[in-house]
């Protein structure tokens, strides 16, 4: 009788928190129940005679019922909770360190000795031709290498800077490496994204204005800030679904309200420096002059008839708007998505009030090199 | 479809168990049919072609040989079966492995069929075979029934990997279903714990082997290169062993008596005993249906021995088309007969800990060969493993990965070896109320546990 009992108990148990789910699942893919962050289950995948014959449709559709299942991004914060708490640090390629702070993970990613190799050469040949400025952006995981998870792989900026300033000569290297790691104990970086901050780009101007030769620098007062949102997401807690709450996003009082007007790919034409329709989508950096365009040409309200060809990243956007009073056009070339023929590019620009400046985080621009088999 | 699918697990299962059990007596079969050939055709319906003409093809054949039972025709006509069953294996599951592999000694440009593999197509040929040659041999009367043969070849429960089971020990079950209370009890245990090793273990021990393959087997550290073939290892058992918890439970909720697959491998003092714990189904087949039939009784020493080798050959091969898997069951059979010589003996005297520790090593290597599609990757892996790579002996890699995951390798140590029953046993022969209560609230807990994580991590798992 008492084993009868207990076999009851055990199919019982079973039974409801199998059905339970089912039941949910069933409801809530029928349209009677709605969860938050996913009002309405994702369309079904496309079905054809293809897709059936293939097999394709089955495994879109496998993977359709696990995204669409009900309150998928709850549960998913609840493994990811757990996970957690066993000490897991790394989700979807993106770590997370001490602080909350997010790094793009380098687990079993090797800069090639090729590719650093091509880099510095790029900046010599970029350096003795056009007398460019090199101003290589340290990441944050070698400014905040404290905050990384134990034993976690980084590649080592130092040496490589070191090499850059070695290749380029003492006149033409910006060193940011110095300047940041003075601030370090302040927020210069983004927690949630792999950009640095308006803070640090105003340490870094600093540090651009010495070595440029600029008569007066153009004054920034950091006690003017404006806030530009308290819940600023960077593509990190998308890409990984955590639950965070977010951070400080800030631009420099005296960069706003100017007349300027920036070109994107000889195509759209936008005023002003900052994209607000940027902060609810996948990368709210993009809300500094934009995002996912080659070529950028900025006009300034600077009487001068000088112009500044930049190379450069995100983060280069970040910093742009706090050199803009020295120069009449930027010319912002990203390498990421710039497809022309990048020399004769600069070549044509080349005259007496020129001046080029690479203005990038070392990572992403190592990886420009990187070219994958 | 996969046993680790919200599909399977909360549509099909569900609906399927619903209609199977207010299907009354034989008209189940029916329902085990249709289930199991939907369950088949979700992800490759075109892979139904050669389980349903293996299967009519076995039927006939196991008429037709037991119409002409004791004279030659039955020979020609076992011969006949064997060889279209083995046509069908070979043209939809080994074809593109023979093509490349001659086309890589020959220098020929013959054109690969690009047919994948099908699911389950070596279970099923394995016991479709073994029914035609049980029924020459006179083990057992051909079916008369269709529905009965094809709910056998198709049941869908062992299907993905087993365990393999023969007509024999099935066809009572499929006549007349005897089920009982405990029966789906226990069969409802073992599926909670068999999805719980497939999703919470093995696909975790699996993703952090992906990760250690990012690093190139020449670079690893020897810290890292072991492991790597922990994670495997791992890997490699609770997918099997999982998904043969599955379809032992899913047997028994339905009515049948699968036989036991896996027997805590990884705690062998030997390679023989190891080899007597894993797959245990697929090692008796071969050893019943091809290396009897290669090496009767008696047989030479010589003879013997290449039957032995060709056996294992064979298991290899069974896992999947690659040269690897092939080197590993030869890898696992020179040893076992090391031990048949002279190795078993001195085990004997050594201390069980040295006895373990050398089946592991043995099994740890065949692994490298199982788990690497390339035998240059694999001779570059084991000297990495061996620390005569250009990695060093211990990196940053390691420690953040062993850190990254150490719950998962205490718990898959854990449950790798037969800590569980020992402790849940010793707590029941404990005479003492308190133990034989706690044993017996953990026996009725743990499955549900097991399966609400289980569920938990499937759907948190794919945001």
């Amino acid at each position: 009788m008492e084993d009868k009992k207990n076999d009851l108990f055990t199919i019982g148990i079973i039974a409801v928190i199998l059905l339970t789910f089912a039941v949910m699942d069933l409801l809530f893919q029928a349209g009677l129940i709605h969860s938050a962050g996913t009002k309405t289950p994702d369309p079904l995948p496309m079905f054809t005679a293809r897709s059936f014959l293939n097999g394709k449709y089955f495994e879109d559709y496998d993977a359709y019922s696990v995204k669409s299942f009900y309150k998928g991004p709850q549960w998913s914060k609840l493994v990811r909770g757990t996970e957690i708490i066993l000490g897991k640090r790394e989700f979807q390629g993106i770590l997370l360190g001490k602080k909350n702070t997010y790094f793009e993970s380098r687990s079993g990613k090797k800069t090639g000795e090729t590719a650093i190799a091509d880099s510095l050469d790029f900046l010599e040949k970029l350096a003795a031709d056009f007398d460019a400025k090199i101003m290589l952006i340290p990441t944050a995981d070698e400014i905040w290498k404290d905050r990384l998870p134990a034993y976690a792989a980084y590649f080592d900026q130092e040496e490589y800077l070191d090499s850059v300033r070695e290749r380029v000569g003492e006149d033409r290297y910006v060193d940011l490496l110095q300047t940041l790691n003075e601030h370090k104990a302040e927020e210069i970086y983004y927690r949630t994204a792999p950009y640095w901050t308006s803070l640090a780009a105003y340490y870094g101007y600093y540090a651009w204005w010495e070595k440029s030769g600029k008569l007066f620098p153009y004054y920034y007062d950091l006690d003017r800030k404006i806030l530009v949102t308290n819940h600023f997401a960077g593509p990190f807690v998308k890409r990984t679904g955590m639950d965070d709450r977010g951070e400080e996003m800030f631009i420099l009082k005296e960069t706003e309200g100017k007349q300027v007007t920036v070109c994107y790919d000889d195509r759209v034409t936008i005023e002003g420096y900052y994209r607000p329709e940027y902060l609810d989508a996948q990368n709210p950096c993009g809300y500094y002059l934009g995002d996912e365009f080659g070529l950028a040409n900025i006009r300034t309200e600077s009487q001068r008839k000088n112009v500044l060809v930049v190379i450069g990243d995100l983060n280069a956007n970040v910093m742009i708007p706090l050199m803009a009073p020295h120069y009449s056009t930027i010319l912002l070339i990203n390498p990421n998505y710039y497809q022309g023929d990048l020399w004769g590019f600069l070549a044509e620009q080349k005259g007496e009030e020129t001046e080029y400046l690479v203005l990038q985080g070392v990572l992403d621009f190592v990886e420009l090199f990187d070219v994958k088999e | 479809m996969e046993f680790g699918s919200v599909v399977f697990i909360l549509r099909f299962l569900p609906a399927f168990f619903i209609l199977y059990y207010l299907a009354p007596g034989r008209t189940k079969n029916v329902v085990l049919l249709l289930g199991s050939l939907c369950f088949y055709a979700w992800g490759e319906p075109i892979c139904l072609l050669p389980m349903v003409l293996s299967a009519c093809s076995d039927f006939i054949h196991a008429l037709l040989i037991e119409k002409y039972q004791g004279k030659g025709t039955a020979k020609i006509l076992l011969s006949s079966a064997l060889f279209f069953d083995l046509c069908l294996l070979f043209f939809f599951g080994y074809a593109d492995f023979f093509i490349e592999t001659a086309n890589g000694l020959f220098g020929t440009r013959l054109i690969q069929i690009g047919f994948p593999l099908p699911v389950g197509i070596t279970v099923y040929t394995l016991q479709t075979m073994s029914y035609v040659i049980d029924v020459y041999r006179g083990k057992i009367p051909a079916g008369r029934n269709l529905l009965e043969y094809a709910t056998y070849v198709t049941m869908f429960p062992q299907l993905p990997i087993g365990p393999i089971v023969r007509y024999r020990d099935l066809s009572g079950a499929l006549k007349n279903k005897k089920m009982n209370l405990h029966q789906i009890s226990s069969g409802a245990k073992r599926i909670c714990v068999g999805l719980a090793k497939k999703i919470l273990i093995a696909d975790a021990a699996g993703k952090l082997w992906s990760e250690i393959q990012l690093t190139a087997p020449g670079e690893m550290s020897l810290a890292l290169a072991w492991l790597g073939i922990l994670a495997f290892a791992f890997q490699i058992y609770f997918t099997f062993s999982g998904y043969s918890d599955v379809a032992i439970g899913l047997g028994a909720c339905m009515g049948f008596a699968f036989p036991e697959n896996f027997d805590h491998p990884y705690a062998a003092r030997s390679v023989t005993d190891f080899l007597g714990r894993w797959n245990m189904a697929l090692t008796g087949w071969m050893k019943e249906y091809f290396y009897q039939a290669v090496a009767p009784e008696k047989s030479g020493a010589i003879r013997t021995m290449i039957a032995f080798i060709l056996t294992w050959g064979l298991i290899g091969l069974w896992y999947g088309p690659d040269w690897t898997f092939v080197l590993c069951g030869f890898w696992m059979a020179l040893f076992y007969l090391v031990e048949r010589l002279f190795l078993g003996k001195v085990l004997k005297f050594l201390p069980s800990i040295l006895c373990w520790a050398y089946a592991m090593l043995v099994v740890a290597i065949g692994w490298v060969f199982f788990a690497l599609e390339d035998v240059t990757d694999v001779m570059t892996y084991l000297r990495s493993a061996f620390g005569m790579g250009s990695g060093a002996i211990l990196d940053r890699r390691f420690l953040f990965l062993t850190l990254e995951y150490f719950p998962l390798l205490i718990c898959a140590s854990f449950f790798s070896l037969p800590v569980v029953s020992r402790l849940l046993s010793g707590l029941e022969n404990g005479r003492n109320g308190m133990s034989i209560a706690i044993t017996r609230f953990l026996e009725k807990v743990y499955p549900a546990v097991c399966l609400l994580l289980a569920l938990t991590y499937l759907v948190g798992r794919g945001w």
